[in-house]
């Protein structure tokens, strides 16, 4: 057990639980150990938070939390790389950003964050050829995503929903 | 900057300890220039401005206030849990 100083407080770490992202983060680049920091107050919101840096913690989010339907192709070597096999093997997390006018909080989903827990490497994925951007509204993908539920919960208006793409 | 005029079809050779990886010139249109890369898959090759957008976004997510964080978890439906 190691106590470490970091953006959100001294936390207890252990060696397990350390991520190493080999290549950094986009931005950076020069920082690869990590830890998922978990915070029932804050849930379902969790911290990705830097072991070498004590000013650089990540707010991140699972985003099936957030767009109920989020879906990505893996390219093969980042399976291989990552040690993968079945979707139990591996965190998704999408990285938040929050300005200070709350209604402007935007997700990522163009970049998520693929976690293995079987090698404990992890890396920031920039999708090819997707729909998905650097800048989600929370707002407006939480409303998409409960019309979402409620058409499937059986009331089938033919009305869809036009304000997403 | 190194600066290269390459013409259609060549190409430059980048060598990083044992790594290769060739950039070739495929096309050039008006502006426009088409190339094509060789190098191993795990070597990652972005637009520049899809890299900058997320390195943005990265550095603007870090700055958040931490103490924002507790009313923000609210708006999210209760309590509902999921990794992926």
């Amino acid at each position: 057990m190691n106590i470490i100083q970091t953006k959100i407080g001294t936390i207890d770490i252990e060696k397990h639980q350390i991520i190493t992202f080999e290549s950094g983060l986009p931005g950076f680049e020069n920082l690869s150990k990590f830890i998922v920091y978990t915070d029932d107050s804050i849930a379902p919101i969790l911290w990705l938070v830097s072991i070498e840096d004590s000013e650089i913690a990540f707010p991140v989010i699972p985003p099936k939390n957030v767009r109920i339907d989020y879906s990505f192709f893996i390219p093969q070597e980042v399976v291989d790389y990552l040690e993968i096999s079945k979707e139990e093997d591996l965190v998704i997390l999408s990285v938040l950003t929050i300005p200070q006018q709350s209604q402007e909080i935007s997700l990522n989903l163009i970049a998520p964050m693929l976690i293995s827990l079987i090698n404990k490497k992890g890396i920031q994925l920039i999708l090819d050829n997707t729909q998905y951007k650097s800048k989600h509204l929370l707002k407006e993908e939480l409303e998409r995503s409960q019309n979402l539920l409620k058409q499937s919960a059986g009331e089938d208006n033919a009305g869809s929903d036009e304000k997403n793409q | 900057m190194l600066v290269l005029t390459r013409k259609t079809n060549e190409y430059v050779e980048i060598i990083a300890g044992d790594r290769h990886i060739k950039i070739t010139i495929l096309d050039s249109n008006r502006g426009t220039v088409k190339i094509g890369f060789d190098a191993e898959k795990d070597i990652k090759i972005y637009r520049g401005e899809v890299y900058d957008e997320i390195v943005s976004q990265n550095i603007s997510s870090v700055n958040t206030d931490i103490k924002s964080l507790k009313d923000i978890s609210r708006i999210f439906p209760g309590g509902k849990k999921g990794e992926n």
